[in-house]
């Protein structure tokens, strides 16, 4: 296991009229938009756990699940970023809870820069295509 | 053949300044080129998306190449040059030494969080390394260059240079979601992608196989275009392995300098001092660690821990969390167990081998002004060779070297002709794997015969890292009979064509490093590079680069050596 995209909670991001975060954050290619408009990810032995997509997600739909064979139990990992932190909730096998916070930026001098519009990392403004299922299977 | 490639949409882009991969070399190459100049047009190729792509894309707990209060830059290079066994660049990691704070002053200003003490010094947790809260850093690093205006081209999978003589001319890639064939002519190429994983068979498998410490989408694309055009590449041979916690991979350095956690074996024995004082007790080698740790699982008296037992409740809870800036994995790891640091000491083993710039020396020989041999290319970061130790800080140094001398020489660069051919040619190679033919290989199944391959015959972790010239000649016949085989990979689509070129990358990498692996014939590194034949260091013979010149045309790799020139700085200082 990598990543588990609890398809209830979902809402595929305004697919496909704009970028989904999840599909946009994955630093392996591996989130694909399903014909129902939700995110899947195609090949879960592929995932590096860097959880890119899990703290982007807006609907906090996304965690990260280690592989039974390395931990023979389950439990689960998910996040939310904020600007300046990072929220984590860490689930045992009990259903458990630990949270922890993590500081995620300053303020930046480049802040005059640029276009405070371009300055959220929560969701970025990629204007790229996201990728669908159909696609996987169409080829070029 | 049925496929054509008239289907595919070209875009093609001209630029000043081309920069394949955003990472930190990448990102702060472009940074550095525009605030030398306002007007220097800049486009990046990136295969993920700039804010999480990469090495860095989960984040980073500490930045390992730094001057502390009380070291200084030449300190630094005698650090490096005794961890690496006294064959270094000398001249590349001075100058990597002399600018590192800068470029974390440079992090920290674009908004990364450092730590500090009450007297305002950044905490310190080892010689050469400081404690900073990067799970942004990423997305921090791909604002300044955002603010830069540089093109961004992110999905972009690079597959070759444009050569014409001796001189490159930019490079040709596709896009993996947008299918298109790009074609970037620029006066300068920076090369600046991440070194190779997955050559070898990793620590864990099945659904796990991708726990493993280094990215696994670094799949070493930016050497093997490199390889492919022609460019001189350096010591392969030092390969990378590092010693991290099992099961998840994790890096060490957190527990061992940041809790000062000992290395103890099953017996609760500080075995590097008791028994491994000949190596240089705990000051040895940061190979020999490794070593001595394997020593002892052979010698029955695993596993073998860091030592964690001693921290107080709060202590570890921090550790814990602590991970949550770059392996988030291992902080669940502890809390599905429902347990920490303090009961459950971290066991500790070797990875996989990879080829690494950053860490060990693997890349591109270069000059002092990060220029590869071939006319308008540059190297900076994990694909750029002979300085080791160089990690995040040190890539961005690279970078801003990198990008100074192509500012200055701008005005004598031009722009090239390229051969209509060559083009059909290199879509024809990007695009036919996506053409199914009678026999067809899947890029998994490639992946894995490959690293089974190099597991079993160049010194993977069953072997115990050992390598032997029997060995490497099996080994080289087999992969050579793979790249024959890699023209039937298929991929349905882009998502898998893009496996399929990461597969072709990987078996270039290797059947050069095979060769590195072989000329050696002596034991520098151990467990880096470990000969079962030529068990000793011989610096009579072998204090020298062993470099390589591929050829595409016979796939014949030409091995070439290079002096060894220590720059007696603190000589003449």
């Amino acid at each position: 296991m990598g990543i588990l995209i609890d398809q209830n909670s979902c809402n595929g991001c305004g697919f496909p009229e704009s970028e989904t975060p999840c599909n946009m954050a994955c630093p392996g290619d591996l989130i694909f938009m399903q014909s129902n408009g939700k995110a899947e990810i195609c090949c879960n032995a592929d995932c590096w756990d860097c959880c890119a997509c899990i703290k982007i997600c807006p609907q906090q739909a996304i965690e990260l699940q280690l592989p039974f064979e390395i931990t023979g139990k389950e439990g689960s990992l998910k996040a939310r970023a904020y600007r300046e932190k990072t929220v984590w909730t860490a689930r045992d096998a009990n259903g458990n809870e630990e949270i922890f916070e993590t500081p995620a930026r300053n303020e930046s001098s480049l802040k005059n820069l640029i276009n405070p519009e371009e300055f959220s990392d929560v969701v970025d403004s990629y204007k790229g295509i996201s990728k669908s299922f159909t696609d996987l299977g169409q080829g070029i | 053949m049925s496929f054509s490639t008239d289907k595919i949409k070209i875009e093609r882009i001209k630029t000043d300044f081309l920069i394949i991969g955003a990472g930190a070399a990448g990102c702060f190459a472009a940074y550095e080129a525009r605030k030398l100049n306002p007007d220097i047009d800049i486009v990046i190729l990136e295969k993920a998306h700039i804010d999480r792509s990469g090495c860095l894309a989960a984040g980073i707990n500490a930045i390992n190449a730094y001057i502390n209060a009380g070291q200084s830059p030449e300190s630094f290079l005698e650090y490096v040059k005794k961890d690496s066994m006294d064959l270094i660049r000398e001249d590349l990691v001075y100058s990597i030494a002399k600018e590192v704070n800068h470029a974390v002053d440079l992090l920290e200003e674009w908004g990364l969080p450092i730590p500090k003490d009450e007297n305002g010094e950044r905490y310190a947790r080892g010689r050469g390394s400081i404690i900073v809260q990067g799970e942004r850093i990423k997305p921090i690093i791909a604002q300044a260059v955002k603010s830069t205006k540089a093109k961004v081209l992110n999905r972009v999978v690079v597959t070759n240079l444009i050569k014409k003589g001796n001189k490159i001319l930019g490079a040709y890639g596709f896009g993996v979601r947008d299918g298109k064939f790009y074609i970037v002519e620029a006066k300068a190429t920076l090369v600046a992608t991440g070194g190779a994983g997955g050559i070898y068979k990793p620590n864990n498998e099945g659904n796990a196989r991708h726990k493993i410490w280094y990215s696994p989408f670094n799949t070493g694309a930016g050497y093997a275009i490199g390889i492919r055009a022609g460019a001189e590449m350096t010591t392969f041979e030092m390969r990378y392995v590092s010693m991290r916690i099992k099961d998840l991979m994790a890096p060490t350095g957190a527990v061992a300098q940041g809790v000062k956690a000992q290395q103890v074996n099953a017996l609760g024995e500080r075995y590097l001092e008791d028994r491994y004082g000949d190596l240089g007790g705990r000051q040895m080698p940061t190979s020999a660690r490794l070593l001595a740790t394997l020593q002892e699982n052979a010698e029955g008296r695993g596993p073998c821990y860091l030592d964690t037992t001693h921290l107080t409740k709060e202590q570890a809870e921090r550790l814990k969390a602590y991970y949550l800036h770059m392996t988030p994995g291992l902080t669940l790891y502890w809390s599905v167990k429902s347990t920490s640091p303090k009961n459950d000491p971290p066991e500790i083993v070797g990875t996989e081998p990879y080829i690494v710039g950053g860490h060990a020396q693997a890349g591109y020989w270069i000059d002092i002004n990060r220029k590869a041999t071939l006319e308008n290319l540059y190297a900076a970061g994990d694909v750029a060779g002979g300085a080791p130790k160089k990690y995040v800080s040190g890539s961005g140094v690279e970078g801003m070297i990198a990008a100074r001398d192509i500012n200055s020489k701008l005005g004598s660069l031009n722009h090239e002709e390229i051969n209509d051919h060559e083009i059909k040619e290199e879509m024809h190679r990007v695009f036919n794997h996506m053409n199914k033919e009678s026999i067809s290989i899947l890029p998994d199944e490639l992946e894995l015969r490959m690293q089974k391959i190099m597991d079993d015959y160049a010194g993977g972790i069953s072997s115990g890292y050992v390598l032997n010239e029997q060995k490497l000649s099996k080994a080289r016949k087999y992969i050579k009979h793979l790249k024959e085989d890699s023209k039937y990979l298929y991929g349905n689509n882009l998502h898998e064509l893009m496996k399929c070129h990461e597969v072709i990358d990987r078996l270039d990498v290797a059947t050069v490093l095979i060769e590195h692996l072989s000329y050696r014939k002596e034991t520098r590194w151990p467990i880096y590079q470990s000969r079962g034949d030529y068990p000793n260091r011989d610096d009579k013979n072998w204090l020298k680069f062993v470099n390589s010149v591929y050829d595409n045309k016979s796939g014949e790799v030409k091995i070439v050596e290079r002096e060894c020139k220590p720059v007696s700085l603190l000589a003449t200082k």
